[in-house]
């Protein structure tokens, strides 16, 4: 298990230089220019060169590349030319937002998404199966922008349930806040994007389960558990259950990438202020050390996810943990 | 696209503020109520579509940016609405030497930064030099060139030497905002730009800086020390939401108060609204369609005036702005003082345009549908920027006017910065774009053959005599003289077509009725924030903010 953990890990690290690198060039080689974003009839031409030059941007790229390097090995990513403070600053204060709603998102999907797909299954072809299997269709085919402003429209504006952006009340307000205040401000300032955000996986997630627990059901050792005697949750949860997760959890290492994605969106519209919305803006303006931060950041986050899902599988599976010392 | 203009609003808007004169009784006299005054308190939500960049006068570059900072930082007098005068705010007076080459303003005694030290001539001495600093790169530092040096020479008086004598001195000496000295002093210059200060910044002006989370909301709270009096509201919050559908959603559940940029299509939906009111202010934006007269397809003027006449413009103002705008004919907007308002107007004739082209060699001559002339089809590419959806519209929608006159337009969409790249290089044929004007009257960097190398001259307009009139215009002091050469830059201009002027835009602002003593203007909706009230009873949060 340590062996193949380690030489998992390992494997990572010139992943994410390829990485770094593929996206430096292509990044760089796009056209437009940062300054861009200082142009204006009454700004001279030379200011903005001045600008480019201050911020080093007609060095030849591959010094660029070095130096980009050699300060991302100190933890140092640069200064962001759009935010005029450094980098890791701008990362620090949006990466976390963007992780707990992708966490919330993460939460939703497995929790309710495995739940409806075991009743589902459990009770194939009743109403409830029926209900759950229109629902999580639904849910999947809805593109998630219009999603988003459906639900703002329906328990935002007309229902007043949940606040419609944010992740608290206005600032002088919420410092007033008791603790448990504080929280259920924040969940309910959560609840709205985490859902857009997540109910489309959900939905598949649900489908997974129920098609992998139907057939799982149908294996001779749940037969043999029945005719043990042993009841019939015990049969679901215990003998079941177990066996139908496993290709569930290949998709927690998919859908990693895919909340990011999903989260520009999100951000977008519930103006969550995370990483995504950075990483757009900063792609506008050309903001080259901050695109560079967001873009590995995020790829180091797929490659994680890729390796807790992997992780996990052989925890759950003792098959694969055996299969440990062999090509994995 | 207009925060990427609007370098210019960064600096010049929050100049702003500016008291007319007719305000400056009220202003420095009878007003400034004390403390307690009920009109004292509540709180105004803005909402903001984008975050800012930083919140100081030197290296703020947005105009949200610039209209937060303004409230800020004071100057040292402020600009009128006309936007060519000045009222006193930091300096209560000012005088040129006799030579006009130096300009001497008289401090006000009682300022003090919002952490209490008294604020000196010697802060203006110590800033003007940052913004003059090339590694710092300030926005506007091309505006503090003639300014060769600036001396303390006591406590409150201060004096601007400038290498020669111009029309714009004062505004130019206007134009950085005082830094505090005491705490920007230490910070070796290389530094400066990265400084902690910008994002929490302490000023000298009517509102003070409470708090910033990055992406989410600014809040300023009022200056109970203000030298001119506290600001009625107690504080401003900046909400910063990116969708526009959220925004407008919030604004009418009233989580928001204020949206100063509504979007033309959203005015109608307010328009029998109860609690909010959209306001239309004239902006300083117009919109052009811009020829390559370097290219031989538009270098005849009976062609570019042929193509303005198929263009219904009144029809792209009704339907693309839904009203909220005007038709404009010359390259100066009606809200500077040296504007020209009888310059030759072109009028939508289709027919008459058919024989201008006539005229000019193009005819359909293998009846295609296509004018042509030589053997050579009339068309041409259009570039506009994504992103801008106003744009893309107005260029599908000429394309369909231009059909029936027999024109070939292929609309072609650029990426924002690529498109000012290309055009900034004159790689177009035709282009669709927008300028936001500047409170200095100058026409030299998009009109002066001059600017066709290196600066805005994208379309390669050159005429001698309209170089020779700017040139001599822009050093006329006497604006009577002055305004006379302006007219004739416009009027020449306008004959030559080298644009096709489109329309100049209103500001759409929408603003709960709650309210009071609003006013906006068109230099900036800020003009008078501090004196902005909401009576007692109808305030949203209570002084401790619950």
């Amino acid at each position: 298990m340590t062996t193949y953990l380690i030489r998992r890990v390992a494997g990572t690290i010139p992943l994410l230089l390829g990485i770094s690198t593929l996206i430096f060039f292509v990044v760089h080689l796009a056209p437009g220019d940062p300054t861009s974003l200082y142009w204006s009839e009454d700004t001279d031409p030379e200011v903005l060169r001045l600008m480019q030059h201050n911020f080093g941007f007609d060095r030849p790229l591959p010094e660029q590349y070095f130096r980009w390097l050699a300060g991302s090995f100190r933890g140092e990513f640069g200064y962001s030319f759009g935010h005029h403070r450094p980098v890791k600053d701008v990362i620090r204060e949006t990466l976390p937002n963007t992780l707990i709603l992708s966490a919330a998102a993460m939460v939703l999907i497995f929790t309710i998404g495995i739940a409806a797909g075991i009743v589902s299954a459990v009770r194939q072809h009743s109403f409830i199966d029926h209900a759950v299997t229109l629902l999580s269709f639904f849910f999947y085919s809805m593109p998630g922008f219009w999603f988003g402003l459906m639900m703002l429209l329906i328990f935002s504006y007309h229902l007043h349930w949940f606040p419609a952006s944010h992740m608290t009340s206005l600032p002088f307000r919420y410092d007033q806040f008791s603790f448990w205040e504080k929280g259920v401000d924040r969940a309910r300032h959560l609840a709205l994007p985490a859902l857009t955000l997540g109910l489309g996986a959900m939905a598949a997630v649900s489908r997974y389960t129920r098609t992998s627990m139907l057939e799982v059901i149908r294996m001779d050792y749940i037969r043999t558990a029945r005719a043990k005697g042993l009841s019939e949750r015990e049969v679901i949860v215990r003998h079941a259950f177990r066996n139908a997760l496993l290709p569930v959890i290949t998709l927690f290492g998919l859908y990693l990438p895919f909340l990011f994605g999903g989260a520009v969106l999100v951000e977008t519209i519930f103006a969550w202020p995370g990483m995504g919305r950075v990483a757009v803006n900063a792609i506008f303006q050309r903001d080259y050390p901050l695109i560079m931060a967001v873009t590995f950041l995020s790829a180091a986050l797929v490659v994680a996810g890729n390796l807790i899902a992997d992780v996990a599988y052989s925890w759950i599976d003792p098959r694969i943990r055996r299969g440990e010392g062999r090509e994995p | 696209m207009r925060t990427a203009l609007s370098l210019y609003a960064a600096t010049l808007l929050l100049l702003l503020a500016a008291a007319g004169c007719t305000d400056r009784g009220e202003r420095e006299g009878k007003s400034a109520p004390a403390r307690g005054d009920s009109l004292d308190g509540g709180t105004l939500v803005v909402g903001f579509d984008a975050d800012v960049d930083a919140l100081s006068p030197l290296v703020t570059t947005t105009s949200s940016g610039s209209d937060v900072y303004g409230e800020i930082f004071a100057s040292l007098v402020r600009t009128n609405p006309d936007m060519a005068t000045y009222s006193p705010w930091l300096a209560r007076s000012w005088e040129f030497s006799p030579d006009h080459k130096s300009l001497t303003f008289d401090l006000r005694r009682d300022v003090k930064w919002h952490d209490g030290v008294p604020f000196t001539a010697y802060d203006v001495e110590f800033s003007i030099p940052l913004y003059k600093n090339e590694q710092i790169a300030f926005g506007s530092i091309r505006w503090l060139d003639r300014i060769t040096k600036v001396t303390a020479v006591d406590s409150f008086t201060v004096r601007f030497d400038f290498d020669s004598v111009y029309p714009y001195q004062l505004t130019d000496a206007n134009v950085g905002r005082p830094l505090p000295k005491h705490i920007l002093g230490d910070v070796p210059v290389e530094k400066i730009r990265n400084d902690p200060f910008h994002r929490s910044p302490v000023g000298n002006g009517p509102f003070r800086f409470e708090s910033w989370i990055p992406q989410q909301s600014i809040v300023l709270a009022a200056n109970d020390d203000y030298f001119e009096g506290r600001p009625h509201l107690d504080r401003v919050v900046f909400q910063i939401v990116p969708s526009r559908t959220n925004l407008i959603s919030q604004l009418k559940t009233g989580e928001i108060d204020f949206y100063p940029k509504l979007p033309p299509h959203a005015y109608r939906e307010f328009e029998d609204d109860d609690r909010i009111e959209v306001k239309r202010v004239p902006s300083r934006v117009y919109y052009y369609l811009g020829w390559q007269l370097a290219n031989p397809l538009f270098s005849d003027v009976r062609v570019r005036r042929a193509l303005t006449m198929a263009i219904d413009r009144e029809s792209l103002v009704k339907s693309l702005l839904f009203g909220t705008g005007r038709v404009i004919d010359g390259p100066i907007l009606p809200f500077l003082w040296a504007y020209e308002p009888d310059v030759p107007h072109i009028p939508y004739d289709p027919e008459g345009a058919k024989r201008l082209f006539a005229e000019a060699g193009w005819t359909d001559s293998d009846g295609d549908g296509w004018l042509d002339k030589d053997g050579k089809r009339f068309e041409f590419r259009m570039k506009t920027n994504e992103n801008n959806d106003l744009r893309k519209d107005i260029v599908v929608i000429v394309q369909e006017m231009l059909s029936r006159v027999g024109v070939k337009l292929h609309p072609e969409t650029v990426e924002w910065t690529l498109f000012l790249e290309q055009t900034t290089a004159k790689d177009f044929e035709a282009m669709c774009h927008g300028w936001r004007q500047g409170i200095k009257v100058d026409l030299t960097s998009i009109w002066h053959s001059r600017s066709i190398e290196d600066r805005y001259n994208m379309v390669s307009y050159s005429n001698p005599a309209v170089d020779r009139l700017i040139d001599k215009a822009v050093l006329e002091k006497d604006r009577t003289r002055a305004k006379k050469e302006w007219s004739e830059v416009q009027k020449i201009i306008a004959a030559d077509v080298p644009y096709t002027f489109l329309f100049n835009i209103d500001d759409l602002y929408a603003i709960d009725r709650r309210f009071r003593n609003v006013k906006l203007i068109t230099y900036a909706w800020t003009y008078n924030l501090e004196k902005w009230y909401v009576p007692p009873d109808e305030r949203r949060y209570g002084d401790d903010g619950s």
